[in-house]
């Protein structure tokens, strides 16, 4: 009996009662009239009798219509969408949610409400319920009328009449759109752990290499086999710093360092200058275009040569993997300028291997790279984030076999005055 | 006479590496950076085996072996193939042997010893 509701306090089982306490009041008054046989007395017990009946229905009435009121409330009030269908897929209910966020017109069908098509879907849940009597579910993504995009879980039930037919179907819609961003960044961080220990062991494997290389020139007292592998241990270090400074770069909730007076033309210089050998081992010719730049010059000056540096690095690294297109000889373009809503442009342009298409969409994801042991998959991630601190964006251009060309547009009214004080303030300790 | 290996791989610290396990092995190692320098080095030494990365710039590893598999005078000239790519041992017809990076010094000089033995 433990938590089962006692029979008589259902409202159902009251009704009755009433009923049937009203009946016995009739019977005992009629009883009584009899016995004192007096018309009156029967006449006035049976009135009383029909008063009491009349009590009983009003009361009932009563409580039906709290109960409807009842379920339309939570109708209304549960969090997920619901809508009540017929057979033809036309929807006959629908809670407030539903409503609020499709545009549900009078008689209009799910499929026009829900998938603003002219007919209905494939596999349609519904249907295999109306057929089968069973519980139906699938993922589904729909549009708001305002626009959102929408992960739910679709599950459809059947609704039955008192002969236990089919006379509609409901379908309930719980949106997982946070469950599933959430699901997308746990596993991306997987992806960022496992890329991470890649990138490491891929060091430790060049560290370990250059101990070797070290160790066997001073064996063999051979000076330059030791200096290449001094020079081995640099290049693994210098990567370990790398991946380092980039890893704290991303994660950190660093403030930007403006500085006042800042030529984004010098940066670009002072970057075209430090890869300037590099490009030239690698057969890369470098064009620099500067124009005329007027915006005021509060810029981060180190973030600035940290963005300019990855996308230097990055173009170079497109020009050799180029293997396929057989160029003698590749361009960077490096080019600095306003545009005509006075935005500082950053462009830094290759004629190297291009983007695949399958992969243009992750360029900017943690650790995503396509360099092999070489990447750190972090430079895109880093050049992002730059923009961002400055106001601005970044996008790209990429045509498979041709070229790439990443623009970043730092707007001319940036950095907002609350970051210039903030970065005073920084500037000032 | 000491045996003359072709050691060919775009990246620095690799071939820097294979260099010293080999000098250390005693033989003579000659390094290519791509495809195209290691056909030029190919003809020019007539290694007795090449060390070949199937991933490198200017002429992918593949299309070296191509070029090596025609001349007369290189195409018996064994390989040990030593690269990540899946699917490595199907891009040359008989590497004599296939090495995953990272290398282990001991096991590449046995491997490269063993090779000697087969083919004298």
């Amino acid at each position: 009996m433990k938590g089962r509701v006692p029979i008589a306090s259902s409202p159902r089982n009251r009704g009755w009662s009433i009923i049937i306490y009203g009946a016995s009041v009739v019977a005992l008054s009629i009883a009584v009239g009899l016995l004192i046989d007096h018309v009156s007395a029967v006449l006035l017990s049976f009135l009383l009798a029909v008063s009491l009946l009349a009590i009983g229905v009003l009361t009932l009435k009563r409580e039906l219509d709290k109960s409807r009121r009842d379920y339309k409330r939570l109708f209304d009030a549960v969090p997920c969408y619901i809508c009540v269908l017929d057979r033809d897929l036309k929807i006959l209910e629908s809670n407030t949610l539903y409503r609020a966020d499709f545009d549900v017109k009078n008689g209009a069908h799910c499929y026009e409400v829900c998938k603003k098509q002219d007919a209905q879907c494939p596999n349609c849940l519904v249907r295999k319920t109306f057929d089968d009597g069973r519980i139906h579910y699938s993922e589904e993504t729909l549009t708001t009328c305002d626009g959102r995009e929408l992960r739910l879980v679709v599950h459809s039930m059947p609704l039955r009449d008192s002969a236990g037919n089919i006379s509609s179907v409901m379908e309930v819609f719980t949106d997982i759109t946070d469950v599933k961003q959430l699901e997308k960044q746990l596993t991306l961080m997987g992806r960022a752990v496992a890329g991470m220990a890649h990138r490491i062991k891929n060091i430790l494997m060049g560290l370990e290499g250059s101990i070797f290389v070290v160790n066997t020139g001073k064996e063999m007292h051979d000076e330059q086999m030791i200096s290449d592998g001094w020079e081995m241990v640099e290049r693994n270090v210098a990567r370990v710093s790398r991946l380092v400074v980039d890893l704290l770069y991303c994660s950190k909730k660093r403030e930007p360092r403006f500085k006042e007076n800042v030529d984004p033309l010098h940066v670009a210089r002072e970057v075209a200058d430090l890869y300037r050998e590099r490009m030239s081992d690698e057969g890369i010719e470098l064009e620099m275009t500067l124009g005329e730049v007027r915006v005021n010059g509060l810029f981060d000056p180190d973030s600035l040569h940290n963005m300019l540096c990855n996308l230097m690095a990055n173009a170079i690294d497109a020009c050799r993997f180029d293997v396929e297109s057989g160029k003698d000889k590749h361009t960077i373009a490096l080019r600095c300028f306003q545009n005509e809503q006075n935005d500082l442009i950053y462009e830094v342009e290759d004629d190297g291997a291009g983007i695949p298409e399958d992969v243009k969409d992750k360029v900017f994801e943690d650790f995503f790279s396509t360099k092999g042991t070489e990447g750190t998959g972090m430079g895109l991630l880093v050049v992002q984030k730059v923009a961002e601190e400055h106001g601005g964006r970044v996008s790209f251009k990429t045509f498979p076999g041709k070229g790439t060309c990443f623009r970043v547009n730092l707007p001319a009214d940036t950095p907002s005055e609350e970051i210039k004080q903030l970065s005073a303030g920084d500037n000032h300790d | 006479m000491t045996r003359q290996i072709l050691v060919v791989d775009d990246e620095a610290d690799i071939r820097t590496f294979l260099v010293a396990v080999l000098t250390k092995g005693g033989y003579n190692p000659v390094t290519a950076s791509n495809g195209q320098e290691a056909l030029e080095k190919a003809r020019e030494n007539k290694p007795d085996l090449v060390i070949l990365d199937l991933q490198m710039p200017e002429k992918t590893g593949t299309e070296f072996y191509r070029h090596l598999s025609k001349e007369k005078s290189l195409k018996d000239v064994p390989i040990i193939v030593v690269s990540g790519l899946p699917g490595r041992h199907l891009a040359i017809r008989k590497p004599v042997c296939v090495f995953d990076k990272p290398i282990d010094p001991d096991e590449f000089l046995d491997a490269v010893a063993k090779v000697f033995q087969d083919h004298q």
